[in-house]
């Protein structure tokens, strides 16, 4: 009786490990943090977005089956780097920082920083943030822009408090709770939460001479992947001329 | 000569690359955007929280084992007794992340002060820990202990504070070490809740350098060397409490 249980979990054990490494050919590995809609977000427990329909389109032009990793934003460009899952398709902005860890495809969308704001809120301009409470998840754009900002820009010696966070939806919730006065957030995720929850409202980030944030979203590979960097740049190619990736912008954003 | 040197250019080469690697990394890491401020303020509030946490926690702690003890001799506190039951249970049997989450999106909502719902947190959380601990040192002290205390006139409380606790505090110092070292890696958590901590400072460094290394073998090493302090502390309060005893 011992023995067969102990042969049971043995084999329980090996499964689980072969599961655990399924290097194989067949399948892509996606990275992405499903904290972001419409990009990525949970459906039940199905991951669904703009980034996952992308994802499946390259992984159908690979030939490829894919699958699908839902991790920290602030880790999924280390991730790639060090090897983890093929690809990471969340939303990444493209930046000098992050081209020295990653290589990233053609852009496939344009954003732009958005604040998310409380409905009676009179803040209009970045230079508004100055001594308010401002939140953003760790290592987004309006994050990184921020502490920018406050170390040498326009909110610089302006005692302007900086809350980070997990998420986009966790810091908007603090802004409801009173304990925020704006969050800092892309362009898209920013009129999605908005538009989901009464009292909150957004408008994009601009300064004071009017200029905005504006960035865009690439797709990250492992370093010296010159190949399937080729593949996945012909699928973005194919996807922008179709039309499809404001189709699937306007699919997912209900 | 030449040759060797020749053969030896490459190795040089890799030597001086590697060199350069952890050069810029540790210049991105510590240096650029004055990241070690960053550094010093996430130290101060993971050991901020960490003792006052504890110092909460042991006072939460001893009360309610005394309170526990008082009513297991006396049968006097019933209802308290169920409630302090409850206040184990739930606090010994859910994550201490949860409970955090709980505390600072639920139940302080209208705190705005992340440092100060993290230290009630932890220490609501290690209280609950504690006082298991207590207990046990206290009722690994001979009843006999407890009535010399009376026999010699001296009230319950007395003989509790001035004969029972100080034997028992110095049993169970090791197992409160081991809840002292578990609390200080478990502030880890608190960047959930907005709090700059160690752990938090590193995640915002390592999203701007994209160079995971230093920053997490720098945190991971400022931990060790407070858990290492600790336990040093610790031995030294207990061969001090030690030289009293009978050999």
């Amino acid at each position: 009786m011992k023995k067969a249980l102990a042969l049971l979990l043995s084999a329980a054990l090996l499964c689980v490990l072969l599961a655990g490494c399924n290097s194989n050919n067949e399948t892509i590995e996606v990275y992405l943090n499903a904290n972001f809609p419409p990009f990525e977000y949970m459906e039940g427990n199905e991951i669904k977005g703009v980034d996952v329909d992308i994802a499946r389109e390259i992984a159908k032009d690979l030939g490829k089956e894919v699958t699908f990793k839902n991790a920290d934003f602030d880790g999924l460009c280390t991730s790639i780097a060090s090897g983890k899952g093929d690809m990471a398709i969340s939303g990444i902005t493209i930046t000098a920082d992050r081209m020295e860890e990653v290589d990233f495809s053609k852009p496939y969308i344009k954003s732009v920083q958005y604040l998310i704001l409380p409905d009676a809120s009179t803040i209009a301009k970045m230079e508004d943030l100055a001594g308010k409470r401002v939140g953003a998840p760790v290592g987004y754009t309006g994050q990184l822009r921020i502490s920018d900002e406050m170390e040498k820009g326009v909110l610089k010696d302006t005692d302007t408090n900086l809350k980070t966070y997990k998420s986009a939806i966790e810091a908007s919730q603090d802004i409801l709770n009173g304990k925020l006065d704006a969050v800092v957030m892309d362009e898209l995720v920013a009129q999605s939460i908005a538009e989901d929850t009464d009292g909150l409202k957004a408008i994009k980030l601009v300064y004071a001479d009017g200029s905005a944030v504006e960035e865009e979203y690439g797709v990250a590979v492992k370093k010296g992947q010159e190949d399937l960097l080729e593949k996945i740049n012909a699928t973005i190619d194919r996807l922008v001329s179709e039309g499809k990736i404001d189709e699937f912008v306007i699919n997912h954003s209900k | 000569m030449l040759t060797a040197a020749l053969s030896f250019q490459p190795v040089a080469d890799w030597f001086a690359g590697m060199w350069d690697t952890i050069a810029d990394g540790f210049t991105r890491t510590f240096i650029r955007h004055e990241n070690y401020k960053l550094f010093i303020e996430g130290f101060g509030n993971t050991l901020f929280i960490a003792v006052a946490a504890c110092l909460l926690g042991c006072v939460i702690g001893v009360l309610v084992a005394v309170a526990k003890v008082y009513n297991a001799q006396t049968g006097r506190l019933r209802p308290l007794n169920a409630l302090l039951n409850v206040y184990l249970a739930v606090f010994r049997g859910t994550p201490i992340l949860v409970q955090l989450l709980i505390l600072y999106y639920i139940v302080f909502k209208s705190v705005d002060n992340a440092l100060l719902v993290a230290i009630i947190g932890f220490g609501i959380n290690s209280g609950a820990y504690v006082a298991e601990v207590v207990r046990a040192g206290i009722m690994a002290i001979d009843p006999g202990q407890t009535e010399a205390g009376r026999s010699l006139g001296l009230s319950a409380g007395v003989t509790m504070r001035k004969i029972i606790l100080p034997q028992a505090f110095k049993n169970i110092l090791p197992a409160l070490g081991n809840e002292f070292i578990a609390l200080l890696k478990e502030t880890s958590v608190a960047g959930f809740i907005t709090v700059v901590d160690l752990t938090r400072a590193g995640d915002l460094i390592r999203a701007q350098t994209m160079d995971p290394y230093f920053s997490l073998f720098f945190v991971a090493g400022v931990y060790l060397v407070l858990v290492l302090g600790l336990t040093w502390i610790l031995g030294r309060v207990e061969r001090r409490l030690r030289r009293s005893d009978r050999r």
